[in-house]
């Protein structure tokens, strides 16, 4: 678990939210190769194919 | 020609709906991520551990061209956070542009056009655009239910927050 230290310049938080935001996109790629992402693409063609792409 | 609006399905890719994902009519896989900032206010505050980044990411672009434009995405974005407000209805989303290609203003006027166009009435959205020390710009934007109960706490802190970036 990190440890969330309080941070209140402005210019780290900036700076974290856009460390962040690179890292979720990190994350993202990456978990797109993993089993639960790829049952998760799955359930979602199949929802296409039943139902149509549009909600 | 009538201009196709209509979200496309998304699917949730963890059972706490954090993570979303929906696949264009161009072929192009697209995540849509809350991830929690609870750094981003005063750990005092009751709200802080309400906020979360929100983040939109292209996965899969298997033609490997540039997003073309496409008038379903904004609304399918605006139906993914209804739903993620539906489960956590005090949430305080913030939406960063990244800079790194310096098309920071352009992405922040197309989510701006996305939320005029499709976004819920029941939400209130501040803009502020701070500059960091070395003078880059950040817009962001921030997202609220007008429901939340610590909604001028929060308006207050978040002009705390950009008041302190302009010392």
């Amino acid at each position: 678990m990190e440890n969330i230290k309080e941070i209140r310049n402005v210019d780290e938080i900036i700076h974290r939210l856009i460390a962040d935001k690179i890292e979720m996109e990190r994350q993202a790629r990456e978990n797109f190769k993993k089993p639960h992402y790829q049952e998760a693409i799955k359930r979602l063609n199949e929802k296409i194919r039943l139902n149509g792409n549009r909600l | 020609m009538e201009i196709d609006y209509s979200p496309y399905t998304y699917e949730s890719i963890v059972d706490d709906g954090t993570i979303y994902i929906f696949k264009t009519d161009f072929e192009l896989l697209y995540e849509i991520s809350f991830k929690p900032t609870p750094y981003l206010f005063p750990s005092e505050k009751p709200f802080a551990k309400d906020a979360y980044e929100f983040s939109i990411i292209v996965i899969e672009n298997p033609k490997h061209a540039s997003p073309p434009f496409d008038n379903r995405i904004g609304g399918t974005i605006a139906k993914i956070f209804d739903s993620f407000y539906e489960q956590y209805g005090n949430t305080i989303s913030l939406y960063i542009c990244a800079s790194h290609d310096n098309r920071q203003m352009v992405r922040f006027k197309k989510f701006g056009g996305w939320f005029t166009t499709f976004g819920n009435p029941k939400y209130i959205k501040i803009e502020a655009i701070p500059v960091d020390s070395k003078g880059i710009r950040f817009p962001l934007a921030l997202i609220m239910k007008y429901g939340n109960p610590y909604k001028n706490e929060i308006v207050e802190a978040f002009h705390d927050l950009l008041l302190s970036f302009q010392k």
